[in-house]
């Protein structure tokens, strides 16, 4: 597919929103629960969370100055942001898996067989960090092309802030269960690749909260732990794209942060095959898809 | 020697393990885990001990069934 240019466009509905555990380097880890410490040899893809509402974008607060003398304002200052802002997501579904993520604890389906228990824990002092993904349609204002918006939250801890309940309301989601997502800076895209303040976005100081990328479909997220002999591992869906061109071309595939061509992508199977490496490495793919799994 | 259910076979098409490592059911895409080159799990959603102890018990199998002796050629 040929380079997009930069362009506007109207933003339309709320698709797909998936979550990966981001391990303390940035990096992407799928849905392993133990983001620092996934065993060589293992493919892991952002959770699926599904059950998407609507999403509000943050609202970041810049602090200002006022100059006023004599009676007169001379003029404004903008100083900075002292606030990121909190996005907020809302769900039409109880996600039994999604919970427990955010939890960092465990939605119970062995000590009873037959149940499913879902935990409050009241006492959690860790929150686990998520990259998270939301997609919309985005319909090009002078081409009438549809392209998808993908928000990408770097580093993000989700808050549960209102969790449901029930009603004898009629209508469309009356019961909805509302997140918000407490944001931090990342060095780290959801690429892998680091941020520069002289290169790609030139975002000042090397590092961001949110990166919003357009793409022909939506964007997908399989990472990849190598075991030093293993040449190839399988993505979670099927890639609309096979090309493999420098690693940066319709699909971005990245080996410990740095761009990196692999040797090829099934569009139909899905496989990854690349060199083998060195164990430990760390493959990241971001592919536009159509979510079906493989 | 019959295939263990929690075990699955990269390949041209992949065969999916009928369960977890553990022995529960399971949606794809799921985290996998690959034993050798050819057997790979997939990883619980919320991984326990009973995991690892799983995986420690596939590993041997695997290599068990790679270790296997051959049948003996009775040509020569």
């Amino acid at each position: 597919m040929t380079a997009l240019t930069a362009a506007r466009g109207g933003i339309a509905g709320a698709y797909h929103l998936q979550i990966a555990f981001r391990d303390a380097n940035g990096y992407a880890k799928g849905s392993y629960v133990t983001p620092d410490s996934v065993p060589a040899n293992t493919t892991t893809h952002a959770y699926y969370v599904g059950g998407l509402d609507s999403f509000s974008g943050a609202a970041a607060v810049y602090e200002k100055v006022t100059i006023k003398a004599g009676q007169q304002t001379i003029g404004n200052v903008t100083l900075g942001i002292s606030d990121f802002g909190d996005p907020t997501i809302q769900l039409a579904e109880y996600n039994e898996v999604l919970n427990a993520y955010i939890k960092g604890a465990t939605a119970d389906v062995t000590s009873v067989s037959g149940w499913a228990m879902n935990p409050t824990n009241i006492n959690q002092v860790t929150f686990p960090r998520f990259i998270t993904l939301i997609a919309a349609k985005w319909l090009h204002s002078t081409d009438l092309t549809e392209y998808w918006l993908n928000w990408i939250y770097h580093n993000v801890q989700w808050i549960p802030a209102s969790q449901g309940g029930s009603s004898q309301a009629g209508g469309v989601n009356p019961n909805p269960l509302t997140y918000i997502l407490q944001q931090s800076k990342s060095t780290r895209q959801v690429t892998g690749v680091t941020m520069s303040a002289s290169s790609g976005t030139y975002v000042v100081g090397g590092s961001d909260t949110c990166t919003v990328i357009r793409s022909v479909h939506p964007l997908a997220l399989t990472t990849y732990v190598a075991n030093g002999s293993a040449t190839t591992f399988t993505l979670g869906y099927r890639p609309f794209y096979s090309t493999v061109t420098t690693g940066n071309t319709d699909n971005s595939t990245t080996l410990n942060g740095v761009a990196t061509a692999v040797t090829t992508i099934s569009t139909t199977t899905g496989a990854v095959v690349m060199a083998a490496g060195t164990t430990a490495d760390i493959w990241e793919v971001v592919y536009p898809t159509d979510f079906v799994a493989i | 020697m019959m295939k263990d259910s929690r075990l699955g076979i990269w390949g041209e098409s992949i065969q999916w393990p009928e369960t977890t490592v553990t022995g529960l059911p399971y949606t794809r895409p799921c985290t996998t885990l690959g034993i050798d080159q050819l057997h790979f799990v997939v990883c619980d959603l919320f991984p326990s001990a009973r995991q690892e102890e799983a995986i420690t018990e596939l590993r041997k199998l695997v290599a068990g069934m790679s270790a296997a002796p051959k049948s003996r050629d009775t040509t020569k």
